[in-house]
């Protein structure tokens, strides 16, 4: 009976309780949105067609150098993660190519054991890369400070048209924060998405779309670009 | 070979299989009421929501805190801490618990404060 409106009740009253009522029932329609939001992410290709519409098209092209951003850093026994591993030897991969006669590893590196731009440098001269064709450019926490400090290490150089390489999810925000710095970017995604993904892949490429727009998002409101 | 489109099949119909069969052991074996089964999905969706409202809220909160730290303190946290899959489990942990805990409190013969 407390809920029932009687002629008796002011108008207030009735919105108020109204309101109480579809604030109750909000968590079940957020529930039925969310498992239908799932249902058509893991099943359809729904988020391919976002990843998609936002990706940042690859150009190959020759440049005046490689940037090849930092994926995770290394573990305390210097082992790459699996996208930094992955970046590197795309970036590798143009180098021998001849596609820039510098290659840049960017990396956080808080320490010599974990410095993954210095890993990653020693791992290309394995594979043939000249010593005086890598940099390596570290402390930056962020992707706007890779850009910064990439910026600091190649400008003086006249380097100002780059091959960008980075995961297909993060070159959403990486080459507009590095265009933004005054680079002419060539961007060379790696890991872009298959369109025939399972449904736990399928939601892994939402969840990194959705971060990496996002995270655009927050330049933008943050004025980063 | 194994493709997308067969793990996809083998899902939808294991859990289509496991889905029906309760729903037969349910109605038939153990006679439970088949109108109790949408309050059920409905008492589901509840906690589905209540599970989002939390995740919301602790990324916010977890965002808010990572920028503070950022600004005002001048130490650098990184966003990606947020990217963590243990959010979202113990999300569902509270939001669970505090639906539960609100639909026990619903299904209690209330007592009318009105005399």
């Amino acid at each position: 009976m407390r809920n029932s409106v009687t002629p008796m009740d002011s108008p207030l009253v009735c919105s108020l309780r109204t309101a109480r009522r579809t604030l109750a029932r909000m968590p079940t329609l957020l529930g039925l949105g969310i498992i239908v939001l799932f249902v058509v992410s893991a099943f359809t290709p729904m988020a391919n067609v976002l990843a998609e519409s936002v990706a940042v098209r690859p150009e190959v092209a020759p440049a005046d150098a490689i940037v090849v951003l930092a994926a995770g850093g290394a573990s305390s026994s210097g082992a790459l993660s699996d996208n930094s591993l992955r970046r590197a030897i795309s970036g590798i991969d143009l180098y021998l190519k001849g596609l820039a006669p510098l290659l840049v590893f960017s990396g956080n590196d808080p320490d010599a054991s974990r410095a993954e731009s210095r890993i990653r440098a020693h791992m290309a001269q394995e594979f043939g890369v000249s010593p005086q064709g890598v940099l390596t450019s570290s402390g930056a926490n962020t992707t706007r400070e890779e850009a910064t400090r990439v910026k600091g290490l190649l400008w003086p150089r006249g380097v100002r048209n780059i091959l960008l390489v980075t995961d297909a999810d993060h070159m959403i925000r990486a080459a507009p924060v590095f265009t933004h710095a005054g680079f002419r970017v060539f961007a060379v995604p790696v890991n872009e998405p298959e369109w025939d993904l399972g449904p736990g892949d399928r939601l892994d490429l939402l969840r990194g779309t959705l971060r990496e727009i996002v995270a655009l998002l927050y330049y933008r409101i943050a004025g980063y670009l | 070979m194994n493709t997308p489109t067969e793990m996809t099949l083998l899902i939808v119909g294991v859990v289509g299989a496991t889905s029906l069969t309760s729903y037969v052991v349910g109605s038939r074996s153990l006679g439970l009421s088949t109108t109790d089964l949408s309050a059920a999905v409905k008492k589901m969706l509840d906690c589905i929501g209540t599970i989002l409202i939390f995740t919301v809220l602790n990324l916010a909160i977890g965002a808010a805190s990572i920028l503070s730290a950022r600004f005002l303190m001048g130490r650098f946290v990184s966003l990606y801490f947020l990217n963590d899959e243990t959010w979202v489990v113990l999300s569902a942990l509270q939001g669970l618990t505090w639906a539960l805990w609100r639909q026990a409190g619903r299904s209690r013969p209330s007592i009318s404060r009105r005399t």
